[in-house]
């Protein structure tokens, strides 16, 4: 089982092959140039890299948010399209999932953290099991939040905690100040978000057959569009052009 | 890449993807001209409550609705992944997250079936959709694109080649059309409601301007029209303590503000046809389906001898035939996109 892993719910953008658990090609940038020019010519160069044509992909992992609306639908559009065409299904994951995945080997509690704008963050608590046959058991929703309510959750279920993603760096001093010596923060270069680790998920949601569908997959926004405040401004200017 | 080899004959299949605005469109076109399908999801009435196409919504409709339209398409046309000879998609102007949709979605399905891409600019989509219906259409032509997003005047003086004439330096026609139905209570999408609206409406009632008439332009301007109509109805409101306003007047103001509209546009394009001694003037984008326009137009070019042409009422909308049409004749020019297309919102001509 050879499967496709995309990301790019943050400025990083990664896509990998991972064929039965083993790592075939990946390609990470974390670069300020749009998902849209980098994507397929990432994907196209991973592929002929690692040798692999289309027809030899029997699945496509895509890592459906939360994170950037545009970048999830950037990797969500693509992912469809290149699982629809190929006629394999697509499986998306979420972004937060696949983060903690990446920190399997630890036993404590995991919290990826993600910059949502708007002095908030995308996150969600998980509890790591320790192994690396155990996927992190997620403990709460999907959240966007300030990151004050996330910290409290934290110091509340108590123990040490795990941080990572692009949420983590700006709101240092207050991760610091409310979990002090409990926090342990993954350096960037340990933590950055790789999309083996979402194609390793979708190949055993592909094993268990919990598979999405390339005419329906959705992006996980968590967050609704801003529209009330549009809405409120719309009609406002239509008063008083 | 097969692709590269694949001569764009008359049988070729192009599938086109259109995302730009507020419909998700796919279609199949063979050989430029013959439309196989052209599946259009309109998300106007997700829009309407909010008079007016919000883009994060029409974003998250178009990811949702941007495969089943494909497969929709293929399906009714009969035509299979493995049969198309191209694959075109808009990449510009419009709506910076829609675009972005039909990009990586084309680009994929482009990658995963191993066919040749190409990039197909909105605005040249809207002119082709003259030549899907009346391919014995020849250059040079004046062409008037008008919607709720452009409102440009061009002179093509050979296929591919654009010059631009005149364009608006405010409001779009189809946003002045917008806003005005909107304050007058008509709902949303303006257009369609106005024109109806108008044909109980005595045109001559109120007396609205004609922007840069004065001025040696073939640019247009709205937003002082626009401003006109908005203040005649706060006039007419206070007049009667902020009660409603009788449908008669609503009817002649329609009207007065249509007849305002459709006279510069229809001056201005005829104006051009004689300045580059043109025999063709078409017209294309959604206020292209207004009835006056086509009936004023259609008059003042025969009365100077220049042949007036405008697409049936569908193709006028949004939709992916035209951009099938125009990508047809990219891809038989040689043009290819790369991995790397980018959405460009502000794509010019």
């Amino acid at each position: 089982m050879r499967i496709i892993g995309i990301d790019t719910s943050t400025m990083v953008g990664s896509v990998a092959l991972v064929n039965d658990g083993r790592l075939e090609g990946e390609y990470t940038l974390n670069v300020r140039r749009t998902h849209s020019e980098r994507m397929m010519p990432a994907l196209v160069r991973v592929m002929e890299d690692a040798g692999i044509s289309a027809s030899q992909i029997d699945g496509v992992a895509v890592a459906i948010g939360p994170g950037s609306f545009t970048g999830i639908r950037i990797g969500v559009a693509g992912a469809k399209g290149l699982a629809y065409t190929l006629s394999k299904p697509v499986i998306g994951i979420s972004t937060l999932d696949a983060l903690a995945f990446g920190m399997s080997l630890a036993a404590t509690l995991i919290c990826p953290v993600l910059d949502a704008k708007r002095g908030q963050v995308y996150t969600a608590i998980y509890q790591g099991a320790g192994r690396p046959d155990s996927p992190p058991r997620r403990l709460t929703e999907y959240l966007a939040v300030d990151i004050e309510e996330v910290l409290g959750k934290l110091v509340e279920l108590g123990g040490e905690v795990v941080l990572l993603g692009d949420g983590v760096e700006p709101n240092l001093p207050k991760i610091q100040d409310l979990l002090g010596e409990r926090a342990r923060i993954v350096p960037h270069t340990v933590g950055t978000m790789r999309a083996g680790w979402v194609a390793q998920l979708g190949m055993a949601r592909l094993a268990d057959g919990v598979l999405d569908d390339p005419l329906s997959l959705l992006p996980l926004y968590v967050r609704p569009p801003e529209v009330d405040r549009i809405k409120a401004d719309r009609l406002k200017r239509g008063a008083i052009p | 890449m097969k692709g590269m080899s694949v001569l764009f004959d008359e049988d070729a299949l192009v599938l086109g993807i259109e995302t730009s605005c507020d419909e998700t469109s796919a279609a199949v076109v063979r050989g430029g001209k013959t439309i196989m399908s052209n599946v259009i999801a309109s998300q106007v009435d997700l829009h309407a409550k909010y008079g007016g196409v919000v883009p994060e919504v029409a974003s998250r409709k178009h990811v949702e609705a941007i495969i089943p339209a494909v497969d929709t398409a293929l399906h009714q046309a009969g035509v299979s992944l493995a049969e198309l000879a191209g694959i075109a998609v808009t990449y510009g102007p419009g709506l910076v997250g829609g675009l972005l949709v039909g990009v990586s979605a084309a680009k994929a399905i482009a990658f995963g079936g191993q066919v040749p891409l190409v990039g197909v600019n909105h605005i040249e989509g809207h002119i082709y959709a003259n030549f899907l219906e009346h391919p014995e259409l020849k250059a040079p032509l004046i062409c008037l694109t008008v919607s709720g997003g452009h409102t440009d005047l061009l002179y093509i003086p050979a296929f591919g080649a654009y010059e631009l004439l005149g364009r608006t330096r405010d409001d779009a026609a189809g946003e002045a059309f917008d806003k005005v139905a909107r304050v007058m209570g008509l709902g949303y999408p303006g257009g369609p409601q106005i024109d109806r609206l108008a044909r109980d409406g005595n045109p001559r009632a109120v007396e609205l301007p004609r922007a840069l008439s004065q001025e040696e332009t073939f640019d247009f301007s709205f937003s002082g029209l626009k401003t006109a109509v908005l203040n005649y109805i706060h006039r007419e409101r206070q007049s009667r303590k902020d009660g409603p306003l009788p449908e008669e007047l609503l009817a002649d103001l329609a009207a007065s503000f249509q007849a305002a509209v459709v006279e510069v546009l229809s001056a201005r394009t005829i104006e051009a046809a004689k300045e580059k001694r043109v025999r063709t003037v078409v017209m294309s984008g959604g206020v292209a389906a207004n009835s006056l326009l086509r009936q004023e137009m259609s008059g003042a070019g025969a009365r100077e001898g220049i042949a007036v042409y405008y697409p049936s009422l569908v193709l006028c909308t949004d939709n992916a035939a035209m951009i099938a049409c125009a990508g047809y004749y990219r891809f038989r020019r040689g043009d290819r996109a790369s991995w790397s297309l980018n959405a460009e919102p502000d794509l010019r001509l």
